[in-house]
């Protein structure tokens, strides 16, 4: 056991925060920007291999994992950063990392890698999704979908659909730009990052690639998901922390600076411990989706309903330290509160995320009485 | 990045799984215990000295010493181990997790060798002098006296708070060397041999029911030269040596969450409330213990996160003050909540009421620790100056 960074993971940390630090403020979160999303810090995320992490080296990626990602997302959340990184970097390009050469992607990784193409995983939200109909020798696909990181901006989707007449879902790749689709940015209070509704109005499978096989490794998507975002919340919150103690240590009242005031100190410490209990969850959560264990579902589920509270919180708490200044449109911490309540409801909300958990210590009454039963010395048990 | 154990930890923690599980049973378990309330270190020592022998009591310790020069890591194996198989309490532990290593870095050789090998095996029982009624938070202010007679020291005044010293074979007293009003720079440590004549030892009945605590009356304690650990003056250093120490110690808690979260989730399965519910069938305590389920895998991921900032021997920085105000106030909800519970099943049931005793012991006990070691309000300002940098 040994739960710290490895070298390469440092070097990686250093290297995003040098990227994202030279090239963009949070000032575009303020009136969001004209541009689909940053392309000055896409074009530099490329030229640095961090869009290409998860994409294998002989796709131009670099082929590592997602607690290397999750120092990428948490570099970017800090910044309050646009772009499609995760849903077309992370969720897609983990999908189709999984996938046989014989699938036939051709180049798809590695245009991923490079920003060339913006894949959008479509991760259905309860009994949502899309549909195959098959009518007169022709199949066309319906659904929709909100909110999807990017909908709008996409090139691909890539999406599950309940099919008929077959007993898995049918997985397929779905050009954005063909009759039937419409994909339109929805006005939430975050304007640092476009979330579209994705509408498919009986589109043509036939435009669409199927990916037999891909099954299993989109199954797995929702929980990469909620892991990564909850990892680039964590940035967010890290940083929002850190200016409401910027902050404190600055301004001055009754003589002396605010944050020598216990109720500021002791506010500021608890948001501190529940930030780093967070950061525990986080990268255990990575490390255990890396490496495909049984705990990583219920670990996911935790770091992600875990992040959806203390993120909210810290940004609260910042605004509340920042006095009059923090209800002040140009001050910054209510762009992280706006940025952390919509990442609440994305992935999975936070009651989602503690159903999950209490259906495991619900569904372990079974075990709980069989052992309770049995006379003690099962203490020692590691269920 | 690690999250598992590697092949040699998994054998470590397989043979010591065994080792514990073979050791101990429920009577046994009940024996220490009940000697300990009765003030009898006898089968706690017995236990600590089969714990050493087969290499467990000490094990990051060097050979010298009565260690296995071990790795940090196989210390938080067996803290883990030891939670889960619900060890006994551990009466050594100011001896082996704080003392010992503070002696190791500041005491003189004489005192290494002297004392740390029957530190190690449960010889030497130790017992911290601290907190006096008008010191607590505020340490720096206290007022027990030595003055030097000589070749030797003679100690006035009364120490609070002292746990175990009815059981202990040693004190390491904090006194004020210095003039009065010279805060943490008048300050010595002694070691003190508890049957020292003029020690007197008063037990304090606490709201758990038992009687750990004690006051000690200091009425001219004469101790020699060699008694002092540190320089003359420069006890402070000893203090905050042996109060970071304490820290890394108090990380034991984040596991000890772990099988307080274990009993809690053991008693919503299996009692049954008045009218006849399972309590897992209620959707809000369930939600409650998903909450909980979420701070205890905190709990015991920020052993090991934390454990991999420090290196090996030193003592953990002020980060640790954020594990120990989480697992404590964690560890306390815990067991709040398991006599809350446990008052709300049915008590029709004999099963039921027979474990009132012991949770309710559990849920009081569970105070102490959110207020000895530094309190929660005390970790709050470490880590907001040590931290977070605000100002003093």
């Amino acid at each position: 056991m040994h739960f710290a960074f490895t070298q390469d993971q440092r070097l990686i940390r250093e290297a995003i925060a040098d990227v994202v630090g030279e090239c963009t403020t949070v000032d575009h979160a303020r009136h969001g920007a004209n541009d689909d999303f940053d392309p000055v810090l896409w074009q530099r995320l490329a030229e640095t291999g961090m869009l290409g992490v998860l994409v294998d080296t002989e796709q131009d990626g670099s082929g590592l994992g997602l607690v290397e990602v999750g120092c990428v997302l948490e570099v970017l959340g800090s910044a309050l950063a646009s772009g499609p990184y995760l849903p077309s970097s992370v969720v897609a390009a983990s999908v189709l990392r999984g996938l046989p050469e014989s699938v036939g992607l051709a180049r798809l990784p590695a245009e991923i890698a490079l920003g060339r193409r913006i894949v959008c995983p479509l991760l259905p939200v309860g009994p949502a999704g899309a549909t195959i109909e098959r009518r007169a020798g022709r199949a066309t696909i319906s659904g929709a979908f909100a909110p999807v990181l990017y909908g709008a901006q996409a090139d691909l989707f890539l999406l599950a659909a309940h099919d008929a007449g077959r007993a898995e879902p049918t997985v397929l790749l779905l050009p954005c730009n063909v009759a039937g689709v419409d994909a339109s940015d929805i006005a939430t209070p975050d304007r640092s990052r476009r979330l579209a509704c994705v509408r498919l109005d009986r589109v043509e499978v036939a435009a669409a690639q199927e990916l037999p096989s891909a099954g299993p490794a989109l199954a797995a998507a929702p929980r990469v998901a909620a892991a990564a975002l909850a990892a680039e919340m964590l940035g967010g919150a890290s940083r929002v922390l850190d200016l409401a103690c910027d902050y404190a240590r600055e301004r001055q009242q009754f003589g002396q600076p605010i944050g020598r005031f216990q109720a500021i100190k002791h506010l500021l410490a608890d948001d501190k411990v529940h930030l780093e209990g967070l950061r525990s969850l986080v990268y255990a959560a990575l490390w255990h989706l890396d490496h495909t264990t049984p705990e990583a579902a219920a670990l996911v589920a935790a770091a992600k309903a875990c992040a959806s509270d203390v993120c909210v919180r810290i940004a609260s708490d910042a605004i509340q330290v920042f006095g009059a200044m923090g209800i002040a449109a140009e001050s910054v911490p209510h762009l992280y509160l706006k940025r952390a309540q919509v990442d609440r409801s994305l992935f999975g909300s936070a009651s989602h995320h503690y159903a999950a958990l209490a259906a495991d210590l619900a569904g372990a009454r079974a075990n709980q009485e069989s052992a309770a039963a049995q006379p003690s010395s099962t203490g020692g048990d590691r269920s | 990045m690690i999250l598992t154990d590697s092949p040699k930890e998994a054998s470590f923690r397989a043979e010591l799984r065994a080792w514990l599980r073979a050791q101990l049973d429920d009577a046994r378990r009940a024996r220490i215990e009940s000697a300990i309330v009765a003030g009898d270190p006898g089968p706690s020592r017995e236990w600590h000295r089969q714990l050493h022998d087969a290499g467990y009591a000490v094990r990051s310790w060097p050979k010298a010493y009565g260690g296995q020069d071990g790795a940090l890591g196989e210390d938080l194996i067996l803290f883990e181990e030891l939670a889960l198989a619900d060890a006994p309490n551990d009466i050594f532990r100011v001896g082996t997790r704080i003392i010992g290593p503070m002696l190791m870095k500041l005491g003189t050789q004489a005192q290494k060798e002297r004392l740390l090998p029957d530190t190690a095996n449960g010889t030497c029982l130790w017992c911290q002098g601290f907190s006096e009624p008008d010191a607590g938070s505020d340490l720096a202010s206290l007022r027990t006296r030595a003055r030097r007679a000589g070749e030797r020291f003679v100690l006035n005044g009364q120490k609070i708070w002292n746990t175990f010293g009815h059981m202990a074979d040693y004190c390491l007293f904090l006194v004020r060397t210095g003039e009065a009003g010279s805060r943490h720079r008048g300050l010595s440590a002694f070691v003190v041999p508890m049957d020292t004549p003029g020690i007197t030892i008063q037990p304090i009945p606490q709201i758990s029911g038992r009687s750990d605590f004690n006051v000690l009356f200091l009425d001219h304690v004469e101790v020699p030269e060699s008694a002092l650990v540190g320089e003359l003056d420069e006890g402070w250093r000893v203090a905050v040596t042996m109060l970071d120490f304490e820290r890394r110690g108090l990380a034991a808690i984040g596991f000890d969450c772990l099988r307080s979260f274990r009993r809690l989730h053991r008693l919503a399965a299996t009692l049954r409330r008045p009218d006849a519910m399972c309590f897992l069938d209620d959707p809000v305590m369930v939600r409650r213990l998903a909450e909980w389920d979420i701070q205890v895998r905190i709990a015991v991921l920020n052993n090991h996160r934390f454990a991999a900032m420090v290196p090996e021997g030193e003592p953990p920085g002020a980060e640790a003050s954020m594990q120990k105000l989480h697992a404590t106030e964690l560890n306390k909800a815990l067991c709040g909540a398991a006599l809350e519970l446990l008052m709300e099943a049915d008590l029709t049931n004999e099963a039921a009421r027979a474990l009132l005793p012991c949770v309710a012991e559990d849920a009081y006990g569970a105070f102490g620790f959110t207020v000895g070691g530094g309190t929660a309000q005390i970790q709050r300002n470490i880590i907001a100056e040590r931290v977070l940098g605000l100002p003093r």
